[in-house]
């Protein structure tokens, strides 16, 4: 009997939303619906005269998942709808009957569109008809992509499932992110869940091997390693890519980069980033005079889109978006192709990167008599360089100054030099020029050795532009590179590539050393005293060690000011300014350092 | 009393969804509300109403309800991992790839309870009846549906077709 009138119920609430069609408001609109990810917007508990209140909520969910990382470098690439329903009362029932129900919370049943409420056995757990919010997606907005649904009240609830449904409360806007993460990105969870869930994923593997790991080109990032989901049992053979610092292990932390990396591919596999083309491919196209070639770019924000331009195979521009061609830049007929790849930062996949290629091929023909012309893929290039030089506008055989016979030559030039191209057939002959430029002579210093807590300062002359890189991730850009605070962790090999006002680069290396800087202890065992401290003109140096020692003085830069070698025991005078300078004693493989105050 | 409202529950059904049974079923995409025969590209949504007598009987499932609207999918689905699962496989009249749609058993569900402070867990959710609903690209081609229960250490259990007809 219960059951058949639940069923009732079901039916008869089901049929009252079959097919009824709501106005769909645009919350956010960046493009067409075929070629962006559609996010639509549902709200439970908001009355005929809350809708307004329904459509600033959902535009604050918009604005909060259009910030979030990856999401926020693809802005563009979403749309977001809003289907406001109204309900009958506003709220959201509140069955009253769970241990964690909140106190304050007035119980009630509340009817409302699609018959939220909070959970009757966990109070949070909030759910509502999803048979209801199916039908008006149907009705509405079949192609949507993901929905959230907003019930209104403030007291913190929400659910997962294929709607992300969670309530007004600040906090619980993470709860639609989260559960997108799993719809979205097919992400698993990061908290254990149990041994039912334990299956490959982007952010979760059985594999240990940092080499194979499906993450293995991001564990140069602090906090990403290969940790076990617990110590034993099923949970101990999985592993996730970060420890309590990702979005799917807990609400308050943003995606790791493994799950931003996921998210970003995702984004990229649905939204193609070339809108549009001009003129069109679908048949040949005829050069009869100078004609742009343009592609319609959807751009991420950074612009992390690169397009080159090719034709015949061969590269004729590069990070453009649109070119110019004349009837003689072209053989009889030939085939430009424009490649577009995102080269995103957000992943290191190659694999992927692959996929993230969109081709687009114009068959050409032109209508110019055949001129002998060579193209150069550059026709200036730095020592050691390459250069393909291509003959066009001959009928058959090409023959080069360089003794080659062939269409298109690589040449590695020395210096600057003109080559000829003869066209057999008809007895024509092109030249160009091409000019070699020298390399930049990069030197680097790095005024060491340091000692801990000093600031390193690093240098670099020759170039206009230097890339540094160094042992701990180090990297940066400049001629002059500070480090401050250094540690003796910092020690090793820094190289810097410098690149000139030509783009000509060059490389140097530096080795840095970071020297440890000792405690000063009281101890008298130990093997050497400083005194007096604080000093006025000099100080006595005594150590119980034999052999030579070394005494040395620097400033807080690190840099040298007295050196002193001896035996046992010595004077120096201090010819410095009143401050706090470091000393350092060295025997053998020894060394004592400490600060020395000079008054 | 009883016999009224069963009696009144299955006059909606048969008039809102004629010739569907327990285990087999007909429906005819002409009689979808909002489909439209002529646009290429249709989407249905199917719900379906699932119930368990008894415990361990097998499920039994209806439709309830049909309605289509226009445009493409993309290809997004939400990964189902909880081993419990409805597991919808289309069969072509034509020699094509048969891929099967995985859904969350309405009977047999675990979800994610969010907690204020940020942690997540995960609770059992077991019903006798529930529904799910099936989002699909409509295609001619695509002769009937078959639905097969999925349970942990079990074979697949086939539960019901839904024949296709236009």
């Amino acid at each position: 009997m219960k059951r058949t009138f639940t069923t009732l119920l079901f039916t008869l609430l089901l049929s009252r939303v079959f097919g009824q069609t709501f106005p769909v408001d645009t919350l956010y609109k960046s493009g067409p619906v075929d070629n962006r990810i559609n996010v639509v917007i549902l709200g439970d508990g908001f009355t005929k005269e809350q809708l307004p209140k329904f459509n600033e909520e959902a535009r604050k969910f918009a604005e909060f998942f259009l910030d979030y990382a990856p999401y926020n470098k693809y802005r563009n690439y979403f749309n977001f709808f809003s289907i406001p329903t109204p309900s009958e009362e506003s709220g959201v029932t509140n069955p009253g009957t769970a241990p964690d129900a909140y106190p304050d919370q007035p119980v009630t049943q509340k009817k409302t569109f699609y018959g939220g409420t909070f959970g009757s056995s966990i109070h949070r757990l909030v759910t509502v008809n999803y048979g209801v919010a199916f039908n008006v997606l149907a009705a509405n907005f079949p192609t949507y992509d993901l929905t959230v649904m907003l019930v209104n009240t403030e007291f913190y609830g929400g659910s997962g499932g294929s709607i992300a449904v969670h309530t007004l409360n600040q906090s619980a806007n993470t709860i639609g992110a989260h559960e997108i993460g799993h719809t979205f990105a097919a992400l698993n969870d990061e908290y254990w869940a149990g041994p039912q869930y334990g299956r490959e994923a982007p952010n979760m593997t059985a594999v240990t091997d940092r080499s194979r790991v499906k993450w293995k080109n991001w564990l140069d990032i602090p906090g990403i390693g290969i940790y076990k989901h617990g110590e034993d049992g099923p949970a101990a053979t999985w592993h996730k890519p970060s420890n309590a610092t990702c979005l799917m292990e807990y609400l308050n932390q943003q995606f790791c980069v493994v799950c931003r990396e996921a998210t970003t591919e995702t984004i990229l596999s649905l939204v193609n980033p070339v809108e549009k083309i001009e003129p069109g491919n679908a048949s040949e196209y005829l050069v009869t005079e100078p004609a742009k070639f343009r592609l319609g770019l959807l751009k991420p924000a950074p612009n992390s889109l690169h397009v080159e331009w090719d034709l015949d195979g061969k590269k004729i521009a590069a990070g453009v978006d649109e070119i110019t061609l004349a009837p003689s830049d072209l053989p009889a007929t030939g085939k430009l192709t424009a490649s577009v790849f995102d080269s995103t930062h957000m992943s290191r996949s190659e694999e992927l990167a692959e996929q993230r290629v969109r081709k687009i091929e114009w068959n050409l023909k032109s209508n110019s008599p055949a001129i002998l012309k060579i193209n150069a893929s550059d026709d200036s290039l730095c020592v050691g360089g390459f250069v393909t030089l291509t003959a066009s506008g001959c009928p058959g055989e090409v023959s080069w100054s360089t003794d080659d016979t062939a269409n298109s030559i690589r040449i590695q030039p020395d210096k600057t030099a003109s080559y000829t191209a003869s066209c057999v057939a008809t007895d024509q002959k092109a030249s160009i020029t091409i000019t070699v430029l020298p390399l930049p002579v990069i030197e680097v210093t790095n005024n060491g050795p340091y000692l801990e807590g000093s600031t390193v300062v690093l240098n670099a002359t020759g170039a206009s532009n230097y890339t540094w890189k160094g042992p701990r991730e180090f990297t940066a850009t400049g001629a002059e590179i500070t480090i401050p605070l250094a540690i003796k962790e910092h020690s090793g090999k820094y190289s810097v590539k410098g690149t000139d006002v030509y783009g000509c680069s060059a490389s140097a290396e530096t080795e840095l050393l970071v020297e440890r800087l000792l405690a000063v202890g009281n101890d008298p065992e130990e093997w050497v005293r400083v005194s007096p401290n604080p000093a006025s003109d000099f100080i006595k140096v005594a150590t119980n060690i034999s052999g030579k020692s070394t005494l040395t003085l620097l400033d807080l830069s690190g840099k040298i000011i007295r050196t002193k070698t001896f035996t046992r025991e010595t004077e120096l005078k201090l010819p410095v300014q009143a401050g706090v300078y470091l000393y350092k004693v060295t025997n053998g493989e020894r060394e004592f350092s400490g600060k020395l105050a000079v008054q | 009393m009883q016999l009224k409202f069963s009696f009144l529950y299955l006059l909606i059904i048969a008039s809102l969804f004629g010739g569907c049974s327990k285990r087999a079923a007909v429906l005819d995409l002409n009689d979808v509300r909002m489909f439209n025969p002529e646009s290429a590209d249709q989407i249905l949504f199917l719900e379906f109403r699932v119930s368990q007598p008894e415990k361990g009987s097998l499920e039994q499932i209806s439709l309830v309800s049909s309605v289509s609207g226009t445009g493409k999918l993309k290809n997004l689905r939400r990964p189902v991992e909880y081993p419990y699962r409805i597991q919808v496989v289309p069969r072509y009249r034509t020699s094509a790839f048969e891929v099967p749609m995985i859904f969350e058993h309405p009977l047999f569900r675990e979800v994610e309870v969010p907690d204020p402070s940020g942690t997540i867990t995960r609770k059992k959710q077991f019903a006798s009846e529930g529904s799910f609903t099936m989002r699909m690209q409509a295609d001619p081609n695509i002769e009937k549906l078959d639905f097969y229960s999925l349970k942990p250490g079990q074979q697949p259990v086939k539960i019901y077709t839904l024949n296709l007809k236009q």
